[in-house]
């Protein structure tokens, strides 16, 4: 019906196009009258809005960074001194910070993460699954300062009275648990991050492993294979570019982490090999320099900062797309 | 023998490994529980009408409450629903109606990639794009002419 009332105005709009301009303008707005042209502009448009938007991002964080580029270069990345009353601006410490809490983060998240996985993929009843799978996406909806209060007054009094003693009296003579511990720490932070990107992993993991098909399962299983076996063998390799891809989304998550880390890691400046020590991480530094920045290489010197972990989180995210795509056709939605 | 004795020791570590999932499982979801605990036993006694409607008394005195905080996020929710909600929406009924061709794959992969982009980052994007315009940061300058904060004029002269 829409279609023909569009035919008579479109040919109407003929007719009325060889009158005057004015007539000219009605008709142009006539045939826009069914609609179906405007909402396709309409939606069009948004969809280029958000390319533009994502554009003027890279664009502006470029821009407004170039007092620090010009000056520093790539030594920016590779020097870590950070001191701003001196004007001098290294990131390695930064860089340092969040790669190494990320990664601990991983090495906590994802044997739990993928365990927890396979036990809701391949054991648990559907409906069970359903509803602790819903349970820990509801993880993913904590806001991230309470995750960091949590870590402040519950995790950290933990780690110091239980966790420190034995990682020390255990792993002591190792640099990496040397030292004490005064609370606020790269090894909070790794743990905070870890709760933080179960959910990520859990999910998108556990989707990727009942997608794969049953055929693989059952062939397992008529072979002699333990169910365990079965899944550790077959399903799980069938469905590891999906698995890796989860991990992928949660180092994006990790790395791009701002208050629940700023709360935790006790946003000292420093490379040191002991988990127990305080470090910084580049979220962290820009969330709490920002507002004090007091001169232009100051500022530009943290847009910089954010340029690199852009970069580092673009390059991170897009490689889990492609690997989570190219297992299950679903698109994995992280938020 | 020794065949069945394989056999045990592989549904053993079946059972051990299953039970090993099965705990995964347990502990993150007990983790849930426990933030969800938390907060309600720590929180929820101290909650009242007041928490919502009265302004935060000075540090000392008991009582007051968040009133600013909660008109804030909602004002600032607002405002972001108003400005994000049309254009996600319409992008999508894009990406579902006209969809299948390489620009959507683009717009697609771009909002995945967005998605994906740490909040401090998005929040140094507005601040170049809203307060670097109005305001300009430098207090040296701001200090030689004794007042605070210089305009846009200022900045581009």
């Amino acid at each position: 019906m829409a279609g023909t009332e569009a035919v008579k105005l479109q040919s109407e709009a003929r007719v009325l196009r060889s009158d005057s301009d004015r007539q000219g303008a009605r008709a142009f707005a006539l045939r826009f009258v069914n609609g179906d042209d405007i909402a396709k502009l309409l939606v069009t448009a948004s969809a280029v809005l958000i390319l533009v938007v994502t554009m003027a991002l890279v664009y502006e964080l470029w821009v407004n960074s170039h007092l620090s580029r010009e000056k520093f270069g790539w030594d920016f990345l590779f020097t870590k001194t950070w001191d701003p009353n001196a004007a001098q601006f290294g990131a390695l410490a930064f860089v340092f910070g969040t790669c190494v809490t990320a990664f601990l983060a991983l090495l906590i998240a994802v044997p739990l993460g993928v365990g927890s996985a396979i036990f809701l993929s391949e054991l648990a009843p559907p409906r069970l699954s359903n509803a602790l799978t819903f349970c820990i996406e509801l993880l993913a909806a904590v806001p991230s300062v309470i995750y960091g209060l949590l870590g402040v007054f519950v995790m950290m009094p933990l780690i110091k009275s239980y966790l420190h003693p034995l990682l020390k009296g255990t792993l002591g003579w190792t640099p990496l648990f040397s030292g004490p511990f005064y609370g606020p720490s790269m090894l909070a932070a790794g743990i905070v991050l870890a709760v933080m990107v179960l959910p990520f992993i859990v999910s998108v993991s556990r989707q990727v492993l009942l997608a794969v098909p049953n055929d693989q399962r059952e062939g397992a299983l008529a072979l002699g294979a333990t169910k365990w076996e079965s899944t550790w063998k077959v399903v799980v390799p069938y469905a590891k570019r999906g698995i890796y891809g989860s991990i992928f989304l949660a180092l994006a998550r990790a790395l791009g982490e701002t208050m629940a880390v700023t709360m935790v890691v006790g946003n000292t400046p420093q490379i040191k090999a002991s988990l127990f020590a305080p470090g910084y991480s580049i979220a962290s530094v820009i969330a709490n320099e920002f507002t004090e920045a007091t001169f232009d290489l100051y500022v530009h010197s943290l847009i910089e900062l954010g340029l690199v972990l852009f970069a580092l989180t673009i390059v991170i995210n897009g490689l889990a797309r492609i690997l989570v795509s190219s297992t299950s056709r679903f698109s994995v939605n992280a938020g | 023998m020794t065949e069945a004795k394989r056999l045990r020791s592989r549904h053993l570590v079946n059972n051990i490994m299953l039970g090993l999932t099965g705990v995964c499982t347990v502990f993150i979801a007990s983790v849930l529980l426990f933030i969800l605990g938390y907060l309600f036993i720590n929180g929820a006694r101290n909650l009242d009408f007041a928490f919502f409607t009265e302004l935060p008394k000075p540090v000392g005195e008991s009582g007051g409450g968040m009133a600013n905080a909660v008109l804030g996020s909602a004002k600032i929710l607002a405002m972001a629903t108003v400005i994000g909600v049309p254009i996600g929406f319409l992008g999508g009924v894009y990406l579902a109606e006209y969809g299948n061709k390489s620009f959507a794959f683009v717009v697609r992969y771009v909002t995945d990639l967005l998605n994906g982009v740490p909040s401090i980052v998005i929040g140094i994007f507005a601040y170049t794009l809203v307060v670097l315009c109005v305001i300009n940061y430098d207090s040296d300058r701001s200090a030689q002419h004794g007042r605070v904060p210089p305009g846009r004029a200022e900045r581009a002269a």
